[in-house]
């Protein structure tokens, strides 16, 4: 292959020499790991179910991969203003799409939150994330910017109406990562203090008021809280499957993975523990953590509110899911189906987190002389 | 948006922004510049900077805080281990438990258990329709509502592959079949009480299977019990006590040469399978955990510490008139023979003033000695955990020594007594009972010396052909043995009006006793035919008597005539001829035994 030349004025030369090079490196890690985890985990879920065949998981899992790859690198190529203006089409859309599902989709497991297009499952939710985020980091950038502009009330409505959506479905999974991300961008915006302490006074007796008024989320709590008094069967086994990964793995000795629910979705770390053991799961960790520290470092050091905040605010997604997920199976956090970003098997989730960090990449690009300013600062 | 539509902001935030376009290139002038130039717009986008690098560093802090959770959890050190701890030390093989024939006690046995994951259910109505309808058992209105509430539920712990089949034609999504181990006892409640039960996720709970989990040896463990052996003393056991309106009844057979318990029964008994399925009382092994006061059959031990001290022989003589008033207590005798006995009588007829005269000649030194050299001073070293310590007196005063000669005043577990009477009868020497097979000729200590013993097992026999057990006859193999009616002691700590434990103490054969036997009753009521009697003589006696009679050719006994039985009562020494008898054995001739009548031996009975 032909190296590229930082003279090279094609596009791809350009994306190549403008994209955050060192996250991209971690990305592919979590990619190739996520690859071989799955082909481990893939079997003994599938064998829990029947009509599933040993490698559909990740045989499929790799056919999406493909697509999703094209989208990253596509919205990669995006100016920061062309990526805003995606990610408010995005928001639009997937929102449209949730109030469809709401009013006119079936039920599953107690919650209406796909929509089934020829033969595959959506979730519109996961797309209306990223969408959001750029959204609301507009808002907000705009907010700061013009003191006369009622930026910080129209994220904040954004964020309402979003939630209401989320906890009619319900989902409160994703309800509480959508808060947490927006309180980071609230955070980063530039909001007072005082308005901080009070909006987390306000999520607190939201999550007081979701355990005293619904049976889901206090089962899910009490689970975690005192284990032994709900069925936490799940999370049970899964700290047994990483007990039995031990330093390097397995080895020869008798899995317990075959027994876990959920071990290609949910509760894939544990398989990731149990089959190579702690160094390859710490080794998962630290990839997230640099990852998401690493894109949060190149946030900070750019020139508008509005890509600092968006992209701190893309980055915190894919942070929180990988440790929301990883801390479920640790038992370190209560129950939460929750994907692991690029190891979770599944199509609407990948696709959604290759649009977040592909908006990610075309937010934290160099652009040196290439463009005027007014074409690619929003 | 730095080039448009933002009139409204101040002209500073341009200059910022431009400079910081190539801040880096003008090094440390740009940042005097910048700390002078900073507007509103300047100070926001540097607040930002620092707040995105504290997210930054909150988000590493977490991931490390994961890790650190995570390096617990792969290496164990997790606290709340006991949901999988538990798993791993129930799946473990366990031994087998087998008798000393090899029959089968408890084994591990493959089981498949059926669960359902509710999140899984697509249908929670339909499911539970329909595993109801395989399995009629279950209770299909509760299982909808568990799995419409997404629980695991484990709908049975043990499916038989019929079941198995019908429900995996059910084709229903989120039904697992999981691989257990069950532990079984093939042998139900036949020996219930030595085999023990476990409890899942526990093991064993009790008998042998508490300890099987620490048996290390290869193959299955041995237990000394004879499953044959077991089931006639428990039918002979269950007759009398319905015949008599018992409310308890025990039993148990043992080697007099090794200590090996070959049967041992408690009843009311439960079946090991379903342990829970029966009360607490009939779980309690009363022959080895339970303390009786077991009455006159303590007179063996008061006669034979006599002898063996050279206090007197079979025709010393004691006062029996009358009463006999030790301290502030009058002793009287239940029969009331009311004449002076030889020490063989005050056996034979079981008279308490005898007993309590001869323990007095004994005194209360010498009673201990003898008493604590036959174990029943402290608990017995048997591998059941079901074991206690025997209740002593508080002081040991006359008037103890006298009631102790006869058996009240002390409370020991039946297996104690009969381990105590093993060393009267197998030539004097003590040996702790064991449930272990193969523990043979093991070291005992000399209690006795033979002849003490010899002339112990005389004076038995003319219990049974001149004293209380005539009952206990059972031709050809001329038991031995004492009968004991105890007054029963009420929970208050006195003895309860008219209630009784009655037992017989016995071996056989009597010349050469090989097993000894206990055979006791809780409370026998009684009966016509009995002449209004609950005594050991009419109920205990007569059990004895058939369970010998059946269980003798299982333990590899033969009858010998009376000739031959006689002479080793007198001699002591058994007879030569026991090798020729199994020959007779095998060779199916029933050789001497139309012959045999009674076996009385005469001599030292007359007063």
């Amino acid at each position: 292959m032909k190296r590229l030349s930082r003279l090279d004025e094609s596009p791809f030369a350009r994306l190549w020499w403008s994209i955050d090079r060192p996250a991209l490196g971690i990305l592919s890690l979590i990619i190739v790991i996520g690859g071989v985890v799955l082909m481990a985990a893939g079997p003994s879920a599938a064998a829990r179910m029947p009509g599933v065949g040993q490698f559909q998981f990740p045989m499929r899992q790799l056919i999406f991969m493909g697509p999703t790859l094209l989208l990253m690198a596509a919205v990669a190529f995006l100016t920061p203003l062309q990526a805003r203006r995606l990610g408010v089409f995005v928001f639009i859309g997937a929102v449209a799409v949730m109030i469809f599902v709401l009013i006119f989709g079936g039920e599953v497991n107690g919650a209406k939150r796909w929509l089934y297009v020829g033969g595959m499952s959506l979730q519109p939710s996961e797309f209306a994330k990223p969408g959001f985020v750029i959204a609301a980091a507009w808002m907000m950038a705009e907010g700061a910017r013009d003191p006369k502009f009622p930026g910080g009330s129209v994220a904040m409505g954004l964020y309402v109406m979003f939630s209401a959506l989320l906890l009619m479905q319900p989902d409160f999974g994703q309800w509480a990562l959508v808060t947490a991300v927006w309180a980071v961008m609230f955070f980063v915006a530039g909001w007072s203090w005082l308005w901080i302490a009070g909006l987390g006074g306000a999520g607190f007796g939201a999550l007081a008021a979701g355990y005293y008024l619904s049976d889901h989320v206090a089962r899910r709590v009490d689970g975690f809280f005192k284990p032994g008094a709900t069925e936490t069967y799940q999370v049970d086994k899964a700290i047994e499957t990483i007990a039995n990964g031990g330093l390097i793995g397995r080895g020869d000795a008798p899995p317990v993975k075959t027994a876990l629910p959920d071990a290609h979705t949910d509760f894939i770390f544990a398989v990731a523990g149990e089959d190579f053991g702690f160094l390859v799961a710490v080794f998962i960790i630290v990839l997230f953590a640099v990852f998401t520290a690493r894109v949060m470092a190149r946030a900070a050091g750019l020139k508008s509110i509005f890509a600092q905040c968006a992209a701190t605010g893309l980055a915190a997604i894919i942070g929180f899911q990988a440790i929301i997920n990883i801390g479920v199976s640790l038992r370190a956090l209560p129950a939460k189906g929750m994907t692991l970003p690029f190891i979770s098997y599944g199509g609407s989730s990948l696709f959604a987190t290759g649009l977040t960090v592909g908006l990610i990449f075309a937010l934290t690009r160099t652009h040196q002389g290439v463009f005027r300013r007014k074409d690619i600062m929003p | 948006m730095f080039q448009r539509k933002h009139k409204r902001a101040k002209p500073q935030a341009y200059v910022i922004a431009e400079a910081d376009a190539d801040e880096e290139a003008r090094g440390a002038d740009a940042g005097a510049l910048k700390v002078r130039a900073l507007g509103a717009r300047g100070r926001i986008a540097e607040r930002a900077r620092m707040r995105v690098m504290m997210c930054a560093s909150v988000f590493v802090f977490v991931f490390a805080a994961l890790g650190v959770r995570l390096a617990f959890v792969s290496f164990g050190g997790l606290g709340s281990s006991q949901t999988y701890a538990a798993a791993p030390r129930a799946a473990a093989p366990r031994a087998e438990i087998v008798d000393r024939n090899g029959a089968l006690l408890a084994a591990d046995l493959p089981v498949i258990a059926l669960e359902v994951a509710g999140r899984d259910v697509w249908d929670p109505e339909e499911a539970a329709r329909k595993l109801a309808g395989v399995l009629p058992d279950i209770d299909a209105a509760e299982l909808q509502a568990k799995l419409e509430d997404g629980r695991y539920v484990e709908v049975r712990a043990d499916l038989t592959p019929a079941e198995r089949q019908a429900v995996f034609d059910l084709g229903l999504p989120g039904v697992r079949f999981a691989a257990r181990v069950k532990r079984f006892f093939p042998q139900g409640d036949l020996a219930a009480h030595t085999v023990g039960h476990d409890e899942p996720g526990k093991g064993g709970v009790m008998g042998l299977e508490k300890v099987v989990n620490r048996f290390r040896g290869k193959g299955p463990m041995q237990a000394s019990l004879d499953i044959r052996v077991q089931q006639i003393l428990e039918e002979e056991l269950a007759d009398t006590m319905e015949a008599f309106e018992a409310e308890a009844a025990w039993g148990a057979v043992m080697d007099v040469k090794t200590g090996e318990v070959v049967a041992l029964a408690s009843l009311p008994d439960f079946d090991p399978n379903a342990p829970g399925a029966y009360p607490a009382d009939s779980r309690r092994n009363r022959a080895t955990y339970d303390r009786y006061e077991l009455g006159s059959a303590f007179k063996s031990f008061t006669a034979a510490a006599v002898i063996e001290d050279g206090l007197g022989d079979e025709t010393t003589t004691y006062d029996a008139r009358g009463s006999f008033k030790v301290a502030d207590r009058r002793i009287t005798d239940f029969h009331g023979e009311n004449r002076i006995l030889t020490l063989s009588e005050v056996v034979q007829h079981s008279s308490n003033i005898g007993a309590a005269r001869m323990a007095l000649d004994l005194g209360a030194k010498e009673q201990q000695r003898f008493l604590e050299a036959l174990g029943l001073f402290a608990p017995l070293p048997i591998e059941l955990a079901e074991n206690r310590a025997p209740e002593l007196p508080y002081q040991w005063g006359p008037v103890e020594t006298a009631t102790i000669s006869y058996g009240h005043g002390i409370a020991v577990t039946p297996l104690h007594l009969l381990a105590a009477y093993c060393a009267v009868v197998n030539g004097g020497v003590y040996r702790a009972p064991t449930f272990l097979a193969g523990t043979k000729d093991e070291e005992g200590r000399q209690v006795f010396s033979p002849e003490t013993s010899a002339a112990m097992r005389r004076i038995l026999r003319r219990v049974v052909t001149d004293g209380t057990a005539s009952y206990a006859e059972a031709p050809g193999y001329y038991p031995i043995g004492k009968t004991a009616t105890a007054d029963k002691q009420s929970a208050s700590g006195g003895y309860q009006d008219n209630a009784r434990i009655a037992s017989f103490v016995g071996a056989v054969p009597g010349y050469a006793p090989r097993y000894a036997i206990l055979i006791s009753f809780d409370n026998p009521q009684p009966q016509e035919g009995t002449y209004g009697y609950a005594t050991a003589g009419w109920n205990a006696a007569p059990a004895f008597s058939r369970f010998v009679e059946r269980a003798a050719p299982l333990l590899g006994l033969s009858t010998v005539n009376e000739a031959t039985a006689l002479a080793s009562f007198v001699s002591g020494e058994p007879p030569a001829l026991q090798r020729q008898a199994k020959l007779s054995r095998k060779a199916g001739s029933e050789a001497g035994r139309g012959k045999i009548s009674g076996g009385n031996i005469s001599g030292g009975g007359a007063p």
